[in-house]
């Protein structure tokens, strides 16, 4: 009689703490997604008119170095997504770097337009090219 | 009203503060003093895209700015 108790007490505990996850893990995710679309709509205020327009078109928007004025196009994401830009529009080396800590797309490809259009050297010197 | 917006895990977070109040201009000032030595590089909004970043000897407190992002240190990826 005892141990069908335990059982039942055993039972119990585990779906409690299989529910419980499972609202942890959306409560994650809902916040991953708030994060997401305030990332998103800082970044969208931030782009002048052609990198918006270009943005929604296709996903990326370039920007013009402050200090070589060679171009970088960077695309929708948070690492691995900036590449030089040849004059033909071709795409050149990659120029990997990102803010640190775990910041939303929209943030992160607003803060490498930021440094790249003011201070490229300072982005060039820690990017890792791919 | 001006306002920092401070990149982070949230999607970033928004303070104003009134730029007439002299406790809210030493608390702005005091934020931004904290974030620039913590690495974090504040960048004043100028509109239509364009923003402002200080060299790195000259990162100070700009009471006139109205919106200054800081972005994170970098790193390489």
């Amino acid at each position: 009689m005892l141990t069908w108790l335990a059982l039942v007490l055993l039972v119990g505990l585990l779906c409690w703490v299989a529910r419980l996850s499972s609202i942890l893990a959306s409560n994650d995710e809902r916040q991953q997604q708030e994060a997401e679309a305030k990332g998103l709509a800082l970044l969208l205020e931030n782009l002048d008119p052609r990198q918006r327009e270009q943005y929604d078109r296709s996903g990326y928007f370039d920007v013009v170095g402050s200090e070589t004025g060679r171009r970088y196009r960077i695309c929708h994401g948070v690492s691995r997504n900036v590449s030089e830009l040849f004059d033909d529009n071709r795409l050149g080396a990659g120029r990997c770097f990102m803010p640190r800590g775990n910041l939303a797309a929209g943030d992160c490809m607003l803060a490498q337009k930021i440094m790249l259009e003011n201070c490229e050297e300072e982005a060039l010197r820690v990017a890792l090219r791919f | 009203m001006p306002r920092h917006i401070i990149m982070d895990p949230s999607g970033h977070s928004t303070i104003e503060f009134d730029a007439a109040s002299t406790t809210d201009l030493a608390e702005a000032e005091r934020r931004f003093n904290k974030l620039v030595a913590k690495g974090f590089i504040p960048a004043e909004a100028r509109g239509e895209g364009k923003h402002h970043v200080p060299d790195q000897s000259k990162r100070v407190f700009n009471p006139d700015a109205e919106e200054t992002i800081f972005v994170p240190a970098l790193k390489g990826g």
